[in-house]
């Protein structure tokens, strides 16, 4: 995939628009950390780090190479003047290795109390997600594929989500309605194909999905959950508290002097991406 | 509705029970489902990671090789041939084929590097295929060496579209690509197994490109490596999964047209996998499909079937349920049937058992623990001559006759539950008699064992103790009848012994007469003719003992003493030509015996052994000893034996049959030897018989044998003579006028006063004189007109307490219950001279005489 601005068309400005009010909206429910206290060590660079990017969308692409993880990832060696070795690997196995601490970081994850265990984040981007489904399943609510035994989902494995999403994953994991994926494009086809009927996205996967192809056949349904904040994934195991806390420095640098949000114009539109990059973490 | 209502009840509440099984038939199922899911999920999940962990080690291997050519250094073959195996040697490069190394060429740079090769020893070298291309990248570096990488050695992956695809996307993203599946250039046509090849970019030393553009700019060529996936999975797994079968297809599609491994074939004819899912692998832009079966081997592998034994047993316990339900409420319907069904058992049994004992041919009481009637059957009733009712609560007593009561009360406690020996008791009617009966008793105890009363069984015997009453007086009259014969026998005998005696005192008082006349001494007449009297009154004494008709009584003694009395006796009986041999055993033989009867069986078989003598001759043995029995008891034997005519075995056989004689009409009876059969039966003797004609016979008798009895106390010393009398009165009264002067002369000689009288009216005359004085009377007991017990009752009304002495030839047991009853002494006649004085004294002294005066009215005693 290039690196060209999203050019939405006509029909997709609602849905810019719907993103764009979801994410404003929540912007300011996120409950984020205080500031950095005043004289917060430096990154320690004494070795190489480790970090995995996931392929996502316009998070990054194996076949561009390119995306906003990577964007995100340079500039953390940038400003930290530390190596980061980037490896990708499907998220489930990040999230492995980092509990381990095989791995240091990882980019634009969410929280939940079990990653919260071995993981620290920091937050610098904050959006919703989204069902995309078939047209054809007939569906105008979210609760209404509950309710369709039929239907099923497509989830990328070890992926959650925001609050209402994970319940709906669970509860259709609970009756088999759910089929797994290690990335997304295996997703795309299997939906293109209706051997599921949908699948959970988020602002980062729209590039894919804005095809007249993929308009003509599928919608897209809002989930009730608030933005959900996405930020670095720091490994407890193998980094101490005090290189979190620098590393927390090293994003709310980005974030404060406007880096991140610049990262994210690359890909979204600027009313979008500052949507999706200020917020109170 | 009340008969239908317990079975309602049961029935739900089985079906209650029932549903809840269900419920958690159900709950179980979907538990065990949801649990299986899990564990195939797991199982899925699992198997995707490894997948990918694979192809990840994979990538870090090429990334490996990548840097090798990455360092800007020139790689040599051997190096990269040396680095590829240091790479391959671990576990994680298990499926991997090999790694290889393809330079970007240009065109121009072509025919340079073609001609190096052929210099580098390859002569033939040649890339492929032939053609003008924008681009070449042919195979430079295989590794590992194998035979067959001759066939990649300058193949142009370019050239082929699918794996051009692939490094191009490698070049531009800088990233591991990977081809679809294809076929290796190593790979035979034998070879099926789905192959990938994975690409990353090499490119001019230097920093990292950082665009696609200038990726391609800098891109100078490609490191790949080979994996087949039949190889890479069973390296995973082995050949199979357990209870699971894994199919990998390539790309989204699960079709059969896509499949790339199958771990094993699904059973053709099997049920249709009870769990079955999809998870999608991607990597390098590349999708796999993972499809997981599961095959009954893992329900069975991983499952519990608790839900099986729930339901099971949750039908087994709805159905128990069901039952004791029905059951509790039934209960106590089916219990009141029972009770009535029982109650009516035993009614009927009651009825039964009472119809026994109330038409019972036996008597039946049963006595309570206080020794009161608590039943009686009519036919005790009837015996008794009272109502059952009447009889009911009375105590036994009332219906035992004399005396049973203390026997009644030693009858023996039997043993629980067992029958008494019978016990023959005499019972009082209503009317006052008496009934015999035999008692069988058995005690009954309470649930505690208590005695609480005893059940008695009552046969009447009433006729049969009166038969054998009837029996034993006839017995006894037979022996006295056979024993009068007896003595009928021997009066001949017994004539001639008296004639010899009187003969012999008459001729000592003639010669007496003529010596006191010539003033000779008479002494040795007198002697003589003492001798005779005291022969004659002991003849007398023995046949009186002989014929003494008195009740049997059975004392151990010895035999001997009796037997040679009675052989005195016979003696006297048995003509001269008789011999009689008598050997009797020194030492005394102790049998318990009644001397009279011993008397009458050793008489009866001496008189038969004499009688059997033809022309009264011959010898007859008496003898005594002790022999033991078969068993080794000592017994007494007593044998009487003849040598006379004998008798042959139909006599013999008959012998002891009462009134059975061979003698003739008028000379005997046929009692004899039954009474000797009877005798020594009653003794506990047995008889024994051997007879032959011509030869004689014997009788043997064997008693059992008594140990000696105690010593009896040593006989007093005679007593000293009588004291003399202080002239007491004496009224003397025999109708023997010899007797009665000789009484006044022994007691006036002893110092009494004596009035003689003949007759017993007279002497109640002079009793009844005003002052008569009479101190003590001395009658004789046989008189006319009053015997002596007659006179002495009347006496007494004259003269209350008068002391009486009663003298007689024969005292009877009548006579001595007279006098004890009347107080009176008596004697002997016999022993007159002897014992007169002495009994007169001690019987003054005994008693207060009435009319004992200091002054003697009688005739004053002789001086």
């Amino acid at each position: 995939m290039s690196r060209r601005p999203l050019l939405p068309s006509s029909a997709r400005r609602g849905l810019l628009r719907c993103l764009l009010a979801g994410v404003v909206a929540s912007a300011a429910a996120v409950p984020g950390r205080a500031a950095p206290a005043a004289g917060a060590a430096a990154p320690d660079c004494g070795r190489p780090l480790t970090l995995g990017l996931h392929e996502h969308g316009l998070l990054y692409s194996s076949q561009t190479g390119e995306g906003i993880d990577k964007d995100i990832a340079e500039e953390m060696a940038r400003r930290s003047g530390c190596k980061l070795t980037l490896t990708v690997m499907p998220r489930a196995r990040i999230w492995q290795l980092v509990e381990t601490g095989a791995l240091d970081f990882s980019l634009s994850a969410i929280a939940d109390p079990q990653r919260e265990r071995f993981a620290e984040f920091a937050w610098y981007v904050s959006n919703k997600y989204y069902m995309l489904v078939r047209k054809d399943a007939d569906l105008h609510a979210v609760a209404d594929f509950r309710r369709r035994d039929g239907l099923k989902l497509g989830v990328i494995r070890s992926f959650r989500y925001g609050r209402s999403a994970n319940a709906l994953v669970d509860a259709l994991d609970a009756d088999q309605r759910v089929t797994y994926a290690t990335a997304l494009e295996p997703l795309y086809e299997i939906l293109r194909d209706n051997r599921i009927q949908a699948m959970i996205v988020e602002p980062f996967d729209y590039p894919a999905i804005h095809t007249a192809q993929w308009q003509a056949l599928t919608t897209i349904l809002e989930f009730d959950d608030p933005a959900v904040p996405h930020g670095l994934v720091m490994s407890r195991r193998s980094l101490s508290p005090a290189q979190r806390e620098a590393w927390q420095g090293v994003i709310r640098s980005m974030r404060a002097d406007g880096t991140v949000r610049r990262i994210f114009e690359k890909y979204f539109p600027p009313e979008l991406a500052r949507g999706m990059t200020q917020f109170q973490p | 509705m009340k008969r239908v209502l317990p079975h309602l009840f049961a029935l739900l509440v089985g079906a209650l029970a029932l549903a809840l099984t269900l419920v958690l038939w159900t709950h179980e199922r979907r538990s065990e489902q949801a649990r299986l899911r899990a564990i195939f999920d797991f199982n899925l999940r699992q198997a995707a990671t490894r997948i990918e962990q694979r192809v990840a080690n994979f990538e870090q291997m090429l990334r490996g090789v990548q840097g090798l050519f990455g360092a800007g250094a020139p790689v040599s073959g051997d190096a990269f041939a040396r680095y590829v195996e240091s790479v391959m040697s671990g576990p994680d490069a298990a499926g991997l084929q090999g790694f290889c190394y393809a330079p970007l060429l240009t065109p121009a740079e072509l025919p340079a590097y073609v001609a190096a090769q052929r210099a580098a020893g390859h002569p033939g070298y040649a890339v492929r295929p032939p053609g003008e291309r924008e681009a070449y990248a042919p195979l430079t570096y295989l590794a590992p060496a194998r035979p067959d990488n001759a066939n990649g050695f300058g193949f142009d992956p370019l050239s082929d579209p699918v794996r051009r695809a692939a490094m191009l996307q490698a070049r531009d993203s800088g990233n591991l690509a990977i081809t679809r599946r294809l076929r290796l250039t190593i790979d035979t046509p034998v070879q099926t197994q789905a192959a990938f090849l994975m690409f990353l970019p090499v490119y001019a030393s230097g920093p990292a490109p950082d665009s696609t553009q200038e990726r391609r700019e800098r891109a100078r060529g490609w490191v790949a490596g080979s994996f087949r996936i039949g190889d890479l999975m069973s390296t995973l797994y082995g050949e199979e999964s357990p209870g699971l079968v894994l199919q990998l297809h390539d790309g989204v599609d699960a079709g059969p047209a896509t499949v790339m491994y199958r771990s094993a074939p699904l059973p053709p004819d099997g049920p249709p996998p009870r769990f079955e899912a999809q998870e999608y692998i991607a990597f390098a832009g590349h999708a796999w499909t993972l499809q997981m079966s599961a095959l009954p081997e893992f329900e069975r592998r991983h499952g519990q079937d608790a839900a099986s034994v729930i339901l099971v047993a949750g039908g087994g316990l709805s159905l128990m349920l069901a039952l004791l339900a029905f059951q509790l409420l039934t209960g106590r319907a089916r219990a009141t049937a029972q009770a009535q069904a029982m109650t009516r058992e035993l009614r009927d049994s009651e009825e039964r058992y009472r119809r026994i004992v109330v038409t019972a041919g036996e008597g039946i009481w049963v006595i309570d623990a206080a020794g009161r009637i608590a039943f009686a059957n009519p036919r005790v009733a009837r015996w008794l001559g009272w109502s059952e009712a009447e009889m009911l609560g009375r105590p036994l007593a009332d219906f035992l006759g004399e005396g049973q009561l203390e026997r009644y009360r030693a009858l023996p406690g039997p043993a629980p539950d067992a029958e008494s020996a019978p016990l023959e008791l005499r019972l009082r009617r209503r009317d006052g008699s008496e009934t015999w009966v035999a008692l069988s008793q058995r005690p009954i105890v309470d649930d505690l064992g208590h005695p609480a009363g005893a059940l008695g069984m009552l046969t009447d015997i009433d006729a049969r103790r009166h038969a054998e009453e009837r029996r034993s007086a006839l017995e006894a009259q037979l022996r006295d009848a056979q024993k009068m014969e007896a003595i009928g026998t021997l009066a001949g005998g017994i004539a001639h012994d008296f004639n010899n005696i009187l003969a012999a005192i008459l001729g000592n008082v003639a010669v007496a007469r003529h010596d006191a006349a010539s003033g000779l001494a008479t002494d040795a007449s007198l002697a003589q003719i003492e001798r005779s009297a005291v022969r004659a009154r002991a003849l007398v004494q023995q046949i009186l003992t002989f014929s003494r008709m008195q009740a049997q009584e059975l004392r151990t003694q010895a035999l001997q003493p009796m037997i040679e009395e009675t052989l005195a006796m016979l003696r006297a009986a048995l003509p001269a030509q008789v011999e009689l041999a008598v050997a009797l055993a020194a030492e005394p033989v102790w049998v318990r015996a009644d001397a009279t009867q011993m008397q009458q069986v050793v008489m009866n078989l001496c008189t038969n052994a004499w009688h059997a003598l033809p022309a009264a001759r011959g010898r007859i043995d008496v003898g005594l000893d002790t022999a033991p029995d078969p068993q080794g008891a000592p017994q007494a034997r007593l044998w009487v034996a003849d040598d006379g005519s004998g008798m042959d075995d139909a006599t013999l056989a008959r012998i002891f049959e009462p009134f059975f004689t061979t003698k003739q009409v008028g000379h005997g009876t046929g009692l004899g030897l039954a009474v000797v059969h009877g005798i020594v039966s009653v003794h506990g003797g047995t008889i024994r018989v051997e007879s032959a004609p011509g030869v004689g016979t014997r009788f043997e008798l064997r008693f059992p044998l008594q140990p000696a009895p105690p010593a009896e106390p040593a006989q007093p010393a005679p007593a000293a003579p009588a004291p003399r009398g202080a002239g007491q009165c004496v009224l003397c009264v025999d109708d023997d006028p010899a007797m009665v002067l000789m009484m006044q002369a022994l007691l006036q000689r002893s110092g009494y006063a004596v009035r003689p009288f003949e007759h017993p009216l007279a002497a109640l005359a002079a009793a009844n004189e005003p002052g008569a004085g009479v101190d003590v009377v001395v009658s004789d007991y046989n008189m006319p007109e009053m015997n002596g017990m007659e006179l002495a009752e009347a006496v007494r009304r004259v003269l209350p307490g008068v002391p009486v002495v009663i003298t007689s030839g024969f005292i009877s047991d009548e006579m001595r219950q007279q006098a004890q009853a009347l107080g009176v002494a008596l004697l002997q006649k016999e022993y007159t001279l002897e014992r007169l004085p002495g009994l007169v004294h001690a019987v003054l002294g005994a008693g207060e005489g009435a009319g004992l005066r200091p002054v003697p009215v009688c005739d004053p005693p002789a001086p």
